[in-house]
């Protein structure tokens, strides 16, 4: 019991360290010295229209860099080699760290796909449209809070946001996960809870009639 | 010598003034960590009483439909009771200690609402109140008035929700048995326990793996798939498959494509032009039309991540039927077919038996508020609860550059739903 308070702890720690530093690391550009998935978009994104002829790779360098400044320079937009918010806007991208772009339609599809981002990246894509899809059968249903805030914020529902790993910010897959199963996608066929069968020791939980296993989640209702 | 006994000394008040140092940052931290528990625990105690006031005044607010006489004062007190009922149960979602704890409270809280609510929109209907109701809203009102004073007697021996840094606050789980059973009741608005079920219309034999493997190979001829299992939802079982790229539901009644989606190929977002988009129906229309769904119209259309989702819903005669929706999923790349969703289909689509309408078209433009400029008219059945559905007129118009959509009940000339459409980027909204 106190190891797995001090795991906690240190987990919850661990997580305050990530949650301020990666702001820092992605202020909503992507420039020289960026890595990840969104730098792969954008060097997708280039080659495909010819301005770039490098790998992706998903590491912003000079090839990349040059490519961005062909790309803005033919484009008449500011040519500084840096993707802020207009030249992502040029080239069709959403900054998932610029809010206001990444949730053009609501602010509930973001907190959505942070809740997915935050409890379920890493699995199959179907498992994180079934953690979405979770979210959005509570909502409808008459046990639970009738809003998506309400459910997610509910205390103790989902360990994201006890531990605060809900304010991590989404990658694309979490965003088009949680779209998806806005739009009706429901791989669970109902579910209002999932757990881990691996680490759950609830015996109420463990009792729940469950519907399917995906990746490390059991989904039930 | 000297040197060296200068540089102990020099050590020893570098740990003192570190010692010190940390002690203060571990005080200062101490008495922040006691004042955000004390912030946070007065929090609770105000959603806490918050949740009492709520209960009493629905207590109220009972009491006195049970002596008004007059519809319109009904009429209010029911919708207070629904509002009273909203802000209880978002209060109660905030304290909740564990999932199991405040399940049963929270739902009866709902049913209250949503009851009083069906019974307000009974009485605009000019539908009485039976005995029945009387004598429900008789047990609710002493339900909620056991419930506040429960929660007074808690609030005076200082029994709130707490909050405790030192032990975490979701850990306290309660058994099922726990849970006190609340009044059941009988009524028909969206949250009632008849309701919350949904009727499946899909008939057919229940299929095993192997027929649902060459469901699959009709669909998909040349792809290898692997058996994910039973998925035992809660309206229907569906036989899951994944392969490269693709994951397929089929039911296990009646065997039918449940969904099947594919990732895309590009994340393209934003409005195609209208060429695109033709190209786009087109695409989508001709792999329903080979499949065998015939007479499906599209309705709105979503752009996002690489993919167009394109809403069809079945017609009949001529009236289009929104219960029986198929969305697909076509690439903006390649502009194929990679996804669809045929739940709400699958579940709902049968053969209707649609009576003729009351009103003519001409009366149901005539029911629409002169302010709107109607562009469109014509016959839909829409869903009003998961087992009703009312023919309507749907009349599209458009209002200062804003286009609403407003449903006239075809029997009764009623005004039964408004949208607004919302252009976005992603598509069509409405709201």
């Amino acid at each position: 019991m106190n190891g797995a308070r001090r795991l906690r702890c240190l987990l919850f720690a661990l997580c305050l360290i990530l949650t301020a530093i990666l702001p820092s690391v992605s202020e909503g550009v992507l420039k020289r010295g960026s890595t990840g998935d969104e730098v792969k978009t954008l060097q997708r994104k280039l080659k495909q229209w010819g301005y770039y002829t490098g790998v992706v790779d998903g590491i912003f360098g000079s090839g990349t860099e040059n490519a961005v400044k062909y790309f803005q320079r033919t484009n008449g937009l500011a040519v500084d080699g840096i993707v802020g918010t207009q030249t992502a806007k040029a080239l069709g991208m959403t900054l998932s760290s610029s809010q206001t772009t990444a949730s053009s339609n609501s602010s509930d599809v973001y907190l959505l796909a942070q809740c997915v981002y935050g409890e379920a990246r890493g699995e199959p894509y179907k498992g994180q449209v079934a953690v979405a899809s979770v979210v959005l059968n509570r909502v409808k249903s008459s046990k639970f809070p009738n809003s998506i805030a309400g459910v997610i914020y509910q205390s103790g529902a989902f360990d994201a946001v006890s531990d605060g790993q809900i304010y991590l910010t989404p990658n694309e897959t979490a965003i088009k996960a949680a779209k998806d199963a806005m739009n009706g996608w429901d791989p669970t066929g109902g579910c209002i809870y999932y757990y881990n069968p691996a680490t759950a020791t609830s015996k109420w939980m463990l009792s729940r009639p469950v519907s399917l296993t995906i990746g490390r989640h059991a989904f039930c209702h | 010598m000297s040197n060296k006994k200068s540089l102990c000394i020099f050590i020893a008040l570098l740990l003192v003034c570190a010692f010190a140092a940390a002690l203060t940052y571990a005080i200062m931290y101490s008495e922040r960590m006691q004042s955000a528990e004390r912030r946070l625990n007065n929090n609770l105690k105000s959603v806490y009483m918050q949740i009492h006031n709520d209960l009493n005044d629905i207590d109220t607010c009972l009491q006195k439909v049970s002596v008004s006489e007059d519809d319109s004062r009904k009429i209010l007190i029911f919708a207070d009771v629904w509002r009273l009922a909203n802000s209880a149960t978002t209060a109660l979602s905030q304290i909740s200690a564990s999932h199991a704890d405040d399940y049963g409270l929270i739902q009866f809280i709902v049913r209250v609402g949503d009851y009083c609510h069906t019974l307000m929109q009974g009485l605009l209907n000019e539908q009485e109140l039976t005995r029945d109701d009387y004598s429900q809203l008789e047990t609710l009102q002493q339900t909620c008035r056991n419930l506040s004073l429960e929660i007074r007697t808690n609030i005076e021996n200082g029994e709130y929700p707490q909050y405790s840094t030192t032990s975490a606050f979701y850990e306290s789980e309660k058994d099922e048995s726990d849970i006190a059973d609340y009044p059941h009741l009988i009524y028909d608005g969206p949250f009632s326990e008849s309701n919350e079920e949904q009727t499946i219309y899909l008939e057919g034999e229940e299929i095993d793996e192997s027929a649902a493997r060459a469901v699959v190979a009709e669909w998909f001829s040349d792809v290898e798939v692997q058996y994910d299992g039973l998925c035992e939802g809660v309206a229907l079982n569906s036989h899951d498959f994944s392969g490269d790229n693709l994951e397929i539901s089929i039911t296990q009644k009646g065997g039918e494509l449940l969904y099947f989606m594919r990732q895309p190929e590009s994340d393209l977002a934003g409005r195609p032009t209208d060429e695109e988009t033709e190209r786009l129906h087109a695409s989508a229309e001709s792999f329903l039309r080979g499949h065998g769904y015939e007479d499906m119209e599209p309705s709105y259309a979503q752009y996002y991540n690489g993919v167009v989702v394109i809403n069809y819903a079945a017609s009949q005669d001529g009236v289009i039927l929104y219960s029986d929706l198929i969305k697909v999923y076509v690439d903006r790349q390649s502009e194929q077919v990679i996804g669809m969703d045929a739940k709400n289909y699958v579940i709902n689509h049968r053969e209707r038996e649609l009576q003729a309408p009351d009103l003519t078209e001409d009366e149901a433009r005539a029911k629409v508020s002169v302010s709107l400029k109607i562009e469109s008219v014509r016959l839909a059945l829409i869903p009003k609860t998961n087992s009703t559905e009312v023919l309507c007129y749907e009349c599209k118009g458009v209002k200062n550059e804003t286009f609403f959509i407003v449903y006239i009940n075809a029997v009764t000339g009623r005004e039964e739903d408004i949208f607004e459409v919302i252009n976005s980027d992603e598509g069509d909204l409405v709201v």
